[in-house]
């Protein structure tokens, strides 16, 4: 076997030049995919890391009919017993954040805007998104205040500053009248346009004060110790919880359409990938029709001498693994450092791109991924051709006429 | 000369096998290209219609603090001149007026914050084909009194359906909160699901009679005849209208001039790594024929072929070799182009209603511009040359007197 080996490795090299272009081939196309790839899922790793550590969270308890119908009055209980449920997981959880958050307008005797008013636990909030990274102005809310945070953009539209007073109006639990005045504390930016305008922070005992609604929240997020564990969290919480009124629901659940519109891009960019691998096929095809044609009469003689058929057939298809071999691992060598830098440094994007990504809530950058997966998966795709490929030069050798092939 | 053309043509059959694989690889990876090509071209070209048609319209005016401060007292003073200016302009295929508040949106149950427009609902119709969008229900017609035309999404949220009654509440004119009671008349289907669960439409009359004032609009929206028309009227309307904010698409929706220029480029982008990896095949082919006739060589160029004409012959029959793959690949690329270009490829089976989020629609029609096709023969032909360069150069570095001696 291990002079098979040899004797394949040797026949490569009797044409360098043409092994050598063939190996070139592969490694573009090797090169091109990892590098597309890293890029791509670089991105969506990192867009997806943003949506859930700044706005779904791994895991949400809420009530059963909230994401159906988002309503106060479909806000869930978050009682003693609740809470006691919660500290049963402790070991698993790293914190949770609460959140109380409804509709309202936002007044001040000249100017009236719809708003979204966020009833959060200050200190658990800011742990989770860094909220009070983002202060401009003021002070952050404590739990304890009866005072709102606006964010920038709309604290401009009312034209309030610190120190002034807000007024809200809206629709409490249950059909109550929620109305009340606030003093206004801070002044904070968010990343995100449509949030900046629109934003009203309060703590959460304040809103759920507001919204008569004591005791409730419209969610309950949960951070685990270990995102890996997200989905078994989830199980054994569900086997918990009364889900006659509470619901589970992990990232995934919560960013399906995300995830699914991330999969038709990487989608698009998979059938270009294919394309680009159809072509170096049809390039180590022409290589190996080539290579076997020129060698018919060695073939012939070789057989007339002695050597088996199958040990040629291994020789052949040996040759042809190899060259994908070494263009496999000349592509992903000559990928890595790349990947790497751009792993640790990301490109940042500037100009049209960079708005619109940062109005849809991103950063503005494409980071390159490292996950191994797409390595593998460039090495099998390429080994899988070549093994298609290596079987025509077997189905030659075991179809040769020596005599025929002698006479070439 | 012409010999050289039927020498480099018949060499190229002298080994059909290698010859037809070449060719069979441009044909199919060109083709491949060519037919992914035309389905995202297809695909970034609608999503540009629709956007500009049904959304953000050619050009839109409005008063300067109104975009900073979506605040409906910031109004257009002079619309009537405005609309009567926009009735003489040839460039102008429709226009429509627009009331915007923004305010909230009641029902026994939920609270929400909504951006309610005051439209004229036949206008809004030939400006952005809005009553094509109704999916339920029907456009404006069945209530007669304060009639509300709400999304698929917040209907669905809400809980609403034709007839359904639900209260909006905003900021009138002089700042004094009004609510009023509205009756659904209609659902409609949006391409941009967030849209579809933030606006709300009604009858500018009502709207207008609730803020207290006559007339009161927000926006003018203006549909033109074409990309072209909309910068010379822009041009004209800025110049015509210094005390209003005139914007085109581009301004109004950066991320469309990004699609709009990046798009073509990218397509010859990929156009251009399939060639690439082409190239190498057909060096690799050349490559190898010129290794094998190295005799043939040395006697052709013993009996006085020059240089310049061995050069040639090489590139002649890289070129064929490219052309004919190409030429196949066009043929058969138009062919797949038109036959799905009516009806169209159903991709919402692997985008699902993701797609219409970001505002594309599922069913994609496959399109190309001519200029495309040109613009590929020419990289073919590059293509070409430039891997005839090195198997060429190998040929015209043998000597003559050792490659007829050549075994």
């Amino acid at each position: 076997m291990k002079i098979l080996f040899t004797l394949a490795w040797r026949n490569l090299w009797r044409n360098k030049r043409r092994t050598l272009i063939t190996v070139a081939s592969v490694f573009f196309a090797v090169f091109l995919a990892i590098i597309a790839n890293s890029m791509e899922q670089g991105t969506y790793e990192r867009m997806i890391q943003n949506l859930v550590k700044f706005s779904t969270g791994y895991i949400q308890i809420q009530d059963v009919l909230f994401e159906d119908e988002p309503s106060i009055d479909h806000t869930m209980l978050f009682d003693e017993s609740m809470e006691a449920l919660i500290s049963d997981f402790a070991g698993e959880i790293e914190y949770d954040v609460p959140r109380l958050q409804n509709f309202a307008l936002a007044s001040t005797p000249e100017i009236t805007r719809g708003s979204l008013i966020m009833g959060i636990d200050p200190e658990k909030e800011s742990r989770f998104n860094n909220l009070k990274e983002n202060l401009i102005s003021g002070d952050f809310i404590e739990s304890s205040d009866m005072s709102v945070m606006l964010a920038e953009g709309l604290a401009d539209i009312l034209q309030l500053n610190t120190g002034d007073t807000l007024v809200l109006i809206g629709l409490g639990f249950q059909g109550t009248n929620a109305a009340g005045m606030f003093p206004v504390k801070g002044i904070i930016r968010l990343r995100v346009p449509e949030m900046n305008n629109n934003t009203v922070y309060m703590p959460l005992k304040a809103a759920q004060w507001f919204y008569q609604a004591e005791d409730r929240l419209t969610s309950l997020i949960l951070m685990p110790e270990n995102p890996r564990n997200t989905g078994q969290l989830a199980e054994n919480l569900r086997s918990k919880i009364d889900t006659e009124w509470y619901r589970v629901l992990t990232w995934e659940h919560m960013l399906a359409d995300f995830l699914r519109l991330m999969q038709f891009d990487r989608g698009g960019t998979q059938v270009m990938l294919s394309i680009l691998y159809l072509v170096i096929a049809f390039g180590i095809f022409g290589t190996i029709l080539t290579m076997v044609m020129e060698r018919m009469r060695e073939f012939g003689m070789l057989i007339s001498l002695g050597m088996k058929r199958y040990q040629l057939g291994i020789v052949c298809f040996l040759e042809t693994v190899l060259i994908s071999v070494v263009g496999i691992l000349a592509g992903t060598i000559a990928s890595l450092p790349i990947a790497f830098y751009y792993n640790r440094n990301p490109i940042l994007l500037t100009g049209d791109m960079a708005q619109a990504m940062t109005e849809y809530g991103f950063d503005p950058v494409w980071p390159f991924s490292l996950d191994p997966q797409i390595f593998i998966t460039q090495a099998q795709i390429v080994l899988v051709l070549s093994i298609l490929i290596g079987l025509f030069p077997v189905y030659k050798v075991f179809r040769l006429n020596v005599t025929a092939a002698s006479k070439l | 000369m012409k010999i050289i053309f039927i020498i480099s043509w018949r060499n190229i059959w002298r080994n059909p096998g290698r010859s037809l694989t070449i060719i069979a690889s441009v044909a199919v990876g060109l083709w491949a290209g060519i037919f992914v090509t035309s389905l995202s071209n297809g695909m970034i070209s609608q999503g540009f219609e629709t956007r500009i048609q049904n959304q953000v319209s050619h050009i839109q005016i409005h008063h300067p603090e109104f975009l900073r401060d979506r605040n409906t007292k910031f109004d257009i003073p002079n619309a009537a001149e405005v609309f009567d200016m926009l009735d003489n302009k040839n460039e102008v295929t429709s226009y429509t007026g627009r009331t915007l508040v923004d305010g909230m949106i009641q029902t026994a149950s939920m609270t929400k914050g909504t951006t309610i427009y005051g439209i004229d609902p036949l206008r809004e119709a030939s400006t952005t084909n809005f009553d094509t969008t109704i999916e339920e229900g029907d456009y404006f017609e069945s209530i007669d009194r304060n009639p509300i035309v709400v999304g698929r999404k917040l209907a669905d949220k809400m809980k609403l359906e034709p007839r359904s009654r639900l209260v909006l509440t905003f900021q009138d004119v002089s700042g004094n909160i009004t609510a009023a009671s509205f009756r659904v008349t209609g659902i409609y289907k949006s391409l941009n699901t967030m849209m579809e669960e933030q606006n709300v439409y009604v009858l500018q009359s009502d709207l207008s009679r609730l803020l207290g004032k006559d007339s009161v609009i927000n926006e003018i929206a203006i549909i033109t005849s074409g990309l072209e028309e909309s910068t010379f009227l822009a041009g004209e309307l800025k110049e015509k209208l210094p005390k209003l904010t005139v914007r085109e698409w581009m301004e109004i929706a950066p991320d469309l001039m990004y699609i709009h220029e990046t798009g073509s480029i990218m397509l010859l982008v990929i156009v251009g790594v399939i060639l690439f990896a082409l190239a190498f095949g057909l060096v690799n082919t050349m490559l190898m024929s010129v290794f094998e006739r190295t005799r043939e060589f040395g006697m052709l160029m013993s009996v006085g072929m020059n240089k310049l004409k061995v050069f040639t012959m090489i590139l002649l029959e890289t070129s064929y070799l490219a052309l004919i793959g190409a030429f196949i690949a066009i043929w058969i690329g138009l062919g797949t182009i038109a036959a799905f270009s009516r009806t169209g490829i159903d991709l919402s089976a692997v985008g699902g209603d993701s797609m219409s989020d970001f505002g594309y629609d599922a069913l994609v029609y496959p399109a190309l511009d001519d200029e495309f096709f040109y613009q590929l023969i020419f990289l073919v032909i590059i293509a070409a040359i430039l891997s005839a360069i090195y198997p060429a150069y190998k040929a015209l570095k043998l000597k003559p007197a050792e490659a007829v001696r050549k075994e």
